[in-house]
């Protein structure tokens, strides 16, 4: 729809982008050392989980749904790989293998959902404590290392730097690339392209709009339904590996709490929890605008709570920022999509 | 809703009444399940003394339960809960702890004034800016336990008052095993007043008309955003009572308590059959849902499940129970439909 519509609107850039900026430009020129080119890279590394998983959590928000489970899948996840490469299994089987078992913890709740119509919340709710409680099970309630022998070669190959670039002397002025980087970046430009190019993203409205009017239309509301579960299950499980590679160990509480900050970035993002609309880049740019509150706290050498409060705030205030863009929007003739 | 029982015949009307109770049918069920399991291991788990901890257990989690369900009558959702209930708490700061030395009341009033007018601040962010409700209330919990940390860090106000203590687990009277406890006298009169609100002031019944359909129940002169503002005030209170009497069990103050209240909360909502769409539930399946969940934790504990798979077994009957709880409300529905015919 943009492509046609030549003239530039603020309503057509991704909801989330206005604070994302507005975040930017106040902490380079509040706090010290943020902007440079060694934060962004570490910026880059470290907001992978957060962006990938808010992905996954704008699929099932669309269709009018919501996942709690996410965090824990991560756990669950993460506690598999682990569990894996601890016995010596070659990383590319236990990395396969755990996203397997999100993608499966995913369609369950979607099934639950769509099939036997538990209502959203309540499903991935009870699904959050079943996660929890195998990944508890599976690693003992304790923290999983593994040998550094020749099976690890994926999660050396990822440790990497493919790419850096001087900016000038001194460590703050070097941009690096790591494997991590290049990895998260694939995954997203293939969500971005499954989402925009197919036609995932107008099933997928149709049924967040009227899931009952959406099935008299033909789409097989079941395969996109679940399917959104079931991405998020494996955007989960791909997000565990990237805490694997970073931290070298699996806990099981790894991913606690992670649902609230992704479903917080979708929202930031556009997606509304009514369904029917949003988009990825929006998920991203709200992932990359919590993220940088969290650097930029921990760079002024505060206490991580006002990280908390800031978050608040800039949720609030995000939330007001789209509302009034899209009453401009509106009042200028623009459509509301 | 009485009037459609006429025309049922006998077999029918029970079948009715069955659907119509549909969280004790539940609540018999999981009963159950324990007593068999105990009695096959030997143990008594339905003893007089037993069914009185339950109670006791479960009246707390109903007074969260209800700031819940008046949210969720809306069609919102109350994550704040936990938070709320911490920093009035930290808020009251000293005059709760025994050192503070003031008559308990004034605490307890400084507690519900506080909590009512965060309730009214997470109405205004609602109604006014038109922020969806999980989105505001999220941010709301997260600034008010960063506060909280910020203001506590990491000491503790302990020693609370013996007369809010005494409000939160004081013994009144016992008879054959079964003790009646202060907190089970103050929960049962908030259901009495709340459910009578909600049954029978206009208050109550717009509630239940705004949360059904928002947009029919404006244009049919409901002040919907008054009254859904109403509906989160009286959540803040009931938070600020909830917030007394858990304090005054625990004994204690930390930033960091209840930081699972407001999922405990939902699931209590949700099994006693309310909906998160709104205008639906009431308050004493609320209060039976509180029981269901304190009975599933006590008889998990007393056929001694190991702790990793409490949340499992806890997640797959509140599952279970829901789908339940759907199948018969769908059932209730059929059969009153075939009576209009």
């Amino acid at each position: 729809m943009n492509s046609r519509n030549k003239s530039f609107r603020f309503s057509s850039l991704p909801s989330s982008t206005y604070i994302f900026v507005i975040l930017l430009v106040l902490f380079s020129i509040t706090v010290p050392n943020f902007f440079t080119p060694a934060n962004f890279s570490t910026i880059l590394e470290q907001a992978g989980v957060l962006v990938l998983i808010s992905i996954g959590a704008s699929f099932p928000i669309m269709t009018g749904g919501i996942d709690l489970a996410a965090g824990s899948v991560i756990s669950l996840c993460g506690i598999c790989m682990g569990v894996f490469l601890h016995n010596g299994i070659p990383d590319y089987i236990a990395v396969i293998g755990g996203v397997l078992v999100g993608t499966l913890f995913g369609f369950c709740n979607g099934y639950l959902v769509h099939k036997i119509k538990v209502p959203p919340f309540i499903t991935t709710f009870g699904t959050m404590g079943i996660a929890e409680s195998l990944a508890n099970f599976f690693s003992d309630s304790r923290t999983i290392y593994w040998k550094e022998n020749t099976n690890v070669h994926l999660i050396r190959a990822l440790k990497t730097d493919l790419l850096e670039i001087w900016f000038g002397n001194g460590n703050s002025k070097l941009f690096s690339i790591s494997g991590i980087v290049l990895f998260i970046f694939l995954v997203v430009a293939a969500s971005i392209f499954i989402f925009n190019k197919t036609s995932w993203k107008e099933n997928i409205y149709a049924i967040g709009h009227n899931i009952e009017s959406a099935r008299l239309c033909g789409i097989k509301v079941l395969k996109f339904s679940i399917g959104a579960y079931a991405i998020s299950g494996c955007m989960s499980g791909i997000a565990a590996i990237l805490i694997l590679v970073r931290s070298n160990c699996a806990t099981p509480i790894m991913g606690s709490g992670m649902e609230f900050q992704a479903i917080v970035a979708a929202t930031i993002g556009g997606n509304v929890a009514e369904g029917g609309k949003g988009s990825i880049p929006g998920s991203i740019i709200g992932a990359f605008a919590i993220f940088i509150i969290r650097n930029a706290v921990n760079y002024l050498g505060l206490n991580s709570f006002v990280s908390m409060i800031i978050t608040g705030i800039t949720l609030l205030l995000g939330m007001v920022i789209n509302e009034l863009i899209a009453a401009q929007d509106l009042r200028k003739g623009g459509v509301r999509v | 809703m009485r009037n459609n029982e006429k025309g049922l015949s006998w077999k029918n009307k029970v079948k009715y009444t069955a659907y119509r109770s549909s969280t004790i049918v539940i609540l018999l069920l999981v009963l159950a399940f324990f007593e068999i399991i105990n009695m096959v291991r030997g143990n008594n788990y339905l003893t007089m003394n037993n069914i009185s901890i339950i109670i006791n257990q479960a009246s707390f989690l109903t007074l969260v339960g209800l700031a819940q369900l008046l949210v969720v009558l809306t069609g919102g959702i109350n994550l704040a809960i936990g938070s709320i209930m911490v920093l009035v708490c930290i808020m009251a700061g000293q005059t709760i702890s025994e050192d503070g030395n003031v008559f308990f009341l004034i605490p307890v009033m400084i507690i519900l004034v506080l909590s009512s007018a965060i309730g009214w601040l997470t109405g205004a962010v609602v109604t006014k800016r038109r922020i969806p409700s999980f989105i505001a209330t999220f941010a709301i919990m997260y600034v008010f336990r960063g506060i909280g940390w910020i203001t506590m860090g990491r000491s503790v106000i302990y020693r609370i008052n013996p007369a809010i203590r005494f409000l939160a687990g004081g013994r009144l009277f016992s008879f054959a095993g079964f003790t009646i406890t202060m907190p089970v006298v103050i929960t049962l009169f908030i259901l009495l007043v709340l459910g009578f609100v909600l049954k029978k002031s206009s208050f109550g019944r717009q509630l239940y008309f705004t949360g059904s359909n928002g947009v029919s129940s404006r244009f049919s002169g409901v002040p919907t955003d008054k009254i859904v503002m109403k509906a989160y005030i009286l959540s803040g209170l009931l938070c600020g009572v909830s917030a007394v009497l858990y304090t005054g069990r625990l004994n204690a103050v930390e930033p960091s308590m209840y930081g699972n209240t407001h999922f405990d909360a939902v699931a209590v909502v949700l099994i006693g059959g309310a909906s998160m769409a709104g205008g639906r539930g009431d308050v004493w399946s609320t209060a039976v849902g509180a029981i269901i969940i304190t009975v599933i934790q006590s008889g998990m504990n007393s056929i001694q499940v190991p702790s990793e798979f409490q949340t499992f077994v806890l997640g797959v009957l509140i599952i279970l129970s829901v789908i339940l709880n759907q199948n018969l409300q769908k059932k209730k529905d059929i059969l009153e439909n075939d009576t209009k015919d």
